[in-house]
């Protein structure tokens, strides 16, 4: 496929998921029932005028230039794949990166009317209404969860889970929580039933809640007895250990194990209930965060228990608490005043520093410095376990502290202080803290404040040895602006050059331009390269230099895809920061799939709009982020269930697979 | 040939670890029962083997580079070329092949890394996540279900990495993490911790594991089941009150209490077996269990040793016939710095530029992976079996890349070799130059009918490499 058809195309696939049945169903139904003929309607302000203007001369059937073919680009609806071009050229649009600076520009007017039509064709007339939740599926407990679950559950502490599969990890866009890609292997299966156990056998007592079997007249103890004490027991743990209330029937499934298993001969009171308890955690009821779906029309909310789980994993990576508990079950947790008031309570626990860890470990792809990944801890000079640990804890202290100071969001781009430690500050030539303790210390100078200027990022983004201005530049493109570029195509022809074995001559930021030279390259490269040129000044670990690693004076001159030139951080800075909004979009985006557990899709591009348009009127704020998701539509409401499929949209859905 | 002149008390085994361990009686290894729907020979000259054959399925990341990888002379294997050196001791022990093709991994440009159907050979369908499907079932596992009821484990599937996580080009990378697929939805989990590998391998069932972490009091086989049942129907009930995707979840944990359950009923059917064991078997068995309770996990290749040690353990005790080993998936960013002379992850050095410090670092990375596999031929050739063959002449050992070269993801002519012969079967020592673009398909037919599989296609199979039996 044609590369820019390609980066074009994956913006929608990597962010946006498509639900293809469902909005196709939509679109027929307008179609067929809504009696006006949808294109006519558009005529209006049919964005092939402007196109024609704007875009055709250099992307029509014969000079297709960056492989893109816009002239025969079809309405959005009408198939996927254009549907993803659709969305980069809306962004195109909006971020004023098409056309090119020498070409004639579209007036504001015409940028605003292309994106609206453009997100009125994606999201509907009523597309700024959210109404669909989209598909959670529920999860399997991660193996972070399960720890932590257990810990809060059976007081048991260790990392039990330890001894199962790893998860897939977190990274680009998507988190470890994500529900389709946790499954439950044989492997894992097998020795969850023998970790069950264990916890079990190492829980304190009181988290058992076990009550002593009544004693009959002459102080004997009957099986009948011991199974009524065991479902007294029961009654009390297993609300707990499956997060909602259960039923008699649902005890006695259980203690009819204990009685299968106690009328064995060699086999003491104690141990057969441990097998209960057991039982219990290894039932999909504890192993899944089980959400029901109901038959419909409308999206259901979820009710109160699944509402106060979902929330718990979110800000703590286990189960909801009493407070939380008794919220869902004195109905609390409906309005949203209620739910900010929860936020607030949860986000002060000590119990949430794991979600900020979580969050920013997995977005910014730092967890991944403990993977063996980033600089060699052999090879860089003054790198070693204790500063790395700084660096991965950086960010973390960064988000904890803008959400207990309810700080605003737009630090993460830019800002004029740090946290730092004693070690960190070493690293950054700073003065001020003298222990391992993190402090917020101010910078001025602009070196230093917001997410780019971390060592942490910066080490992660470089290779074992050197650093490397494209990974840092697609990690701009990718994690901060939403605007993945492609990897290269398959079949790259090997250059001329570097056939003759010359391709490791030069100073590096000669060795890509040389290889920019190359149209096919170009294309994407002309966008990757230059923003990481801008944070050439510092090395492969996030120190701060002058010269390169030639001892060449560094040149840290770059461009942002728009055009605009800058030199070094400060300035690379300053133009991210003109893209606040976009930069927030990715902030939310973000955010919604760590707290949803699946990847942003295109049915919650009205939810990220909203979200992003309330949180500008709350100044950016941390917390209304936080609060913002917690409330939003697709948190609270799940997605009925489908009806059955027609032939037609079988068919439908066939023509529009790519 | 040792032949085994006395019975080892399974108690008195591993004696030192105080463990127990079950294996099989070597003499009792038989081949796979005959279809009786179809007692005849399965494929065009190959014909079914008297004895066990194993396969080892080895991916090699991150490609090679063909001017120095393999030969390029067909027929006898004269010197191997930098990146396959390691492998000229075993020059008549291997096949080269040229010109294979994974036809399935060039149908969507996007597909990056192609390593998810390198066994399956279908097309895997571009999800950033939900709905995973690779198209089919993986080679090793469709050869697993026919040798299940013959062995103790269907398969034994070990790999070097933790899985990575999120979308790459529109690919959930969750597709790279593993090769081996039991259904096109179900990825098999490679077992990464040698410890863990050890006991899973040679546990009894009701028993603590030998060299393992777990402290739990071991389940006694029939309570084990009670859970299983127990939560079986939890499961099966709890499908009623959620949706589509849920539901296929839910199949998933089902489809695990089940093979859970038909692994324990394997178990105590190999365990009910009266057995005698090659003491030099034991003794490595004993051996390493002693190093794995030593080692600190930190040495990467000495890691890796183990695995493919356990490996070898895994077929000359006949407890499985098939296993499969992951270097690496492709897009490996895991910095091999640990080899000498290297300072970069072995997917950035694969883009050698044809030339310099790249090209060098990707050459001593190529050189550490074909002395990986060297050393595990090695092992099987050192071991003689009943039938007067060693453990590699009655086993397939596949190693090979996804794509030609790590520096242009060429799908085409792609670099594969198999060691051993087969049970016999295989005629190696030699270079086949196939015609181009064959169906790499073609390979993995000719290695399930070697082992004795029914089998008259796989995947975009056309028809299996006569080549191979003939010398």
């Amino acid at each position: 496929m044609p590369i820019m058809l390609r980066w074009l195309g994956q913006l929608r696939r990597r962010h946006v998921r498509f639900v293809c049945g469902y909005q196709l169903l939509f679109m027929i139904f307008l179609m067929t029932f809504s009696g006006t003929p949808l294109i006519a309607a558009d005529d209006v302000d049919d964005p092939h005028t402007w196109m024609r203007k704007f875009c055709y001369d250099c992307h029509n059937a014969t000079k297709h230039k960056g492989d893109l073919n816009l002239e025969k680009l079809r309405s959005p609806g009408v198939s996927v794949e254009d549907d993803h071009v659709w969305d980069g050229v809306r962004r195109a649009l909006a971020e004023q990166e098409m056309p090119p600076p020498e070409k004639p520009q579209p007036s504001v007017a015409e940028r605003d009317s292309g994106v609206a039509w453009i997100d009125r064709k994606l999201d509907g007339p009523n597309g700024d209404v959210p109404s669909d939740p989209g598909n959670v599926t529920i999860h399997r407990l991660t193996l972070t969860e399960f720890n932590r679950t257990i810990h809060d559950l059976l007081g048991v502490d260790g990392n039990p889970a330890d001894v199962f599969p790893a998860d897939n990890a977190g990274g680009s866009g998507t988190f470890d929580n994500n529900a389709d890609t946790l499954f439950v292997s044989p492997m894992l299966l097998d020795r969850l039933v023998d970790v069950s156990l264990a916890v079990i056998e190492k829980a304190k007592p009181e988290k058992l809640f076990l009550v002593e079997p009544v004693k009959g007249k002459k102080g004997e103890v009957t099986l009948a007895a011991k199974k009524k004490a065991l479902e007294t027991s029961l009654a009390s743990f297993l609300p707990l250990a499956w997060r909602r209330p259960v039923t008699l029937a649902e005890i006695q499934k259980l203690s009819a194990i204990y009685e299968k298993t106690a009328k064995k001969l060699n086999i003491i009171h104690d141990e057969a209930v441990k097998l209960v308890y057991a039982s219990a955690l290894t039932s999909p009821n504890f192993l899944y965060r089980i959400e029901e779906t109901k038959a419909g029309k409308d999206p259901t909310p979820l009710n109160p228990y699944e509402y106060a789980t979902r929330l718990s994993y979110f800000l703590w990576s286990s189960m909801p608490d009493a407070a939380l508990t008794a919220a869902a079950k004195d109905g609390k947790l409906k309005e949203p005043a209620d739910i900010a008031a929860q936020v607030k309570r949860m986000l002060a626990d000590p119990k949430a520093s794991i979600f900020s860890s979580q969050f920013m470990g997995q977005w910014l792809g730092t967890d991944n410095l403990l993977a063996g990944l980033g600089p060699d801890l052999k090879i860089i000079r003054g790198y070693d376990e204790s500063l790395r640990a700084a660096m991965m804890k950086e960010p973390v202290v960064f988000m904890q502290a803008l959400l207990n100071k309810d700080g605003s969001l737009v630090d993460l781009i830019d800002c004029n202080y740090v946290y730092v430690n004693a070690e960190l500050a070493r690293h950054y030539g700073l003065s001020g803290p003298s222990g391992s303790e993190f402090v917020r210390v101010a910078v001025d100078d602009g070196k230093r404040g917001g997410l780019i200027t971390m060592a942490g990022v910066l080490a992660i983004t470089s290779r074992p040895a050197r650093t490397s201005p494209v990974i840092r530049g697609k990690w701009i493109l990718a994690e901060l602006l939403s605007y993945p570029p492609p990897p290269a195509p398959p079949n790259v022809p090997v250059f001329k050059e570097e056939k003759e074995g010359a391709a490791n001559v030069g100073t590096l930021r000669q060795r890509l331009e040389r290889h920019r030279i190359d149209p096919a390259c170009n294309s994407c490269h002309q966008r990757i390269d230059p923003l990481g040129f801008g944070l050439e000044n510092f090395d492969a670990i996030g120190r701060w230099r002058t010269v390169g690693d030639l001892r060449e004076p560094l040149d840290t001159v770059g461009t942002m895809p728009s055009g605009e030139k800058f030199d070094g951080p400060q300035q690379l800075k300053k133009l991210l920061l003109l893209r606040k909004e976009r930069i927030m979009t990715t902030v939310v985006e973000r955010m919604l799939s760590y707290a949803l557990g699946r990847p942003v899709e295109r049915c919650d591009r009205s939810t990220v709009r909203q979200i992003v348009k309330n949180l500008g009127a709350a100044d950016w704020k941390a917390q209304s982020l936080v609060t913002e998701v917690a409330l939003s539509l697709p948190f609270r409401f799940k997605r009925p269930l489908a009806p059955p499929k027609t032939s037609k949209d079988v068919v439908k859905e066939k023509d529009s697979k790519p | 040939m040792s032949t085994p002149s006395w019975k080892i008390s399974r108690r008195t085994m591993l004696r030192g670890l105080g463990v127990a361990i079950a294996l099989p009686m070597l003499e009792a290894m038989g081949p796979l029962p005959l279809s009786a729907a179809d007692p005849s020979d399965s494929g065009p000259g190959f014909t079914r083997p008297k004895f066990p054959v194993r396969m080892l399925m080895i991916n090699l990341p991150c490609g090679t580079y063909h001017k120095e990888w393999g030969v390029d002379q067909p027929g006898p294997i004269g010197t191997l070329k930098p990146m396959t050196a390691p492998l000229q001791p075993y020059a008549g022990d291997i096949l080269l092949f040229s010109h294979l093709m994974n036809k399935a991994a060039t149908v969507d440009s996007l597909a990056h890394y192609t390593n998810e159907q390198l066994w399956t050979s279908t097309v895997v369908k571009r999800t950033d996540g939900a709905d995973l499907n690779v198209g089919g079932v993986s080679m090793d596992q469709v050869a697993a279900r026919c040798t299940a009821s013959v062995t103790r484990f269907p398969s034994i599937n070990l790999g070097m990495m933790k899985p990575y996580g999120g979308i790459d080009t529109g690919w959930a990378r969750a597709y790279n993490n593993q090769l081996s697929w039991s259904t096109p939805t179900t990825p098999v989990t490679n077992e990464i911790d040698p410890k863990r590998a050890f006991d899973q391998l040679f546990r009894v069932p009701g028993k603590k594991g030998v060299v393992g972490t777990a402290d739990a009091r071991p389940l006694t086989v029939e309570d084990k089941k009670s859970v299983l049942d127990y939560v079986g129907t939890e499961a099966t009930s709890l499908k009623r009150k959620v949706g589509i995707s849920d539901q296929r979840k839910l199949d998933e944990y089902l489809t695990s209490v089940r093979d859970v359950e038909k692994q324990i009923e394997r178990e105590i059917k190999e365990l009910a077996k009266e057995r005698r064991l090659d003491p030099a078997a034991a003794r490595t068995i004993g051996q390493l269990g002693g190093m794995l309770v030593a080692f600190d996990g930190k040495d990467h290749t000495q890691r890796l040793r183990m695995m493919l040690d356990m490996m070898t353990l895994a077929f000359w005790t006949d407890s499985t016939r098939v296993g499969t080993f992951m270097f690496g998936h492709e897009r490996n960013d895991l910095n091999y710095s640990f080899i000498p002379g290297v300072h970069s992850a072995h997917h950035d050095a694969s883009h050698h530029g044809g030339g310099g410090d790249t090209l060098d670092q990707y050459r001593k990375i190529n050189i550490w992976h074909a002395e990986q596999v060297a050393y595990v031929i090695g092992r099987m050739k050192a071991i003689k079996e009943p039938n007067g063959l060693t453990l590699l002449d009655n086993s397939m050992v596949f190693w090979g890349s996804p794509i030609h070269d790590g520096n242009d993801h060429v799908r085409e002519n792609l670099p594969i070799m198999l060691a051993g012969r087969g049970g016999g079967v295989i005629k190696p020592g030699r270079h086949i130059v196939m015609p181009e673009k064959t169906p790499l398909a073609n390979l993995y037919l000719s290695m399930h009918q070697c082992m004795g599989l029914q089998s008259s296609s796989f995947a975009d199979s056309t028809k299996p490499i006569v080549e191979m039996i003939k010398a």
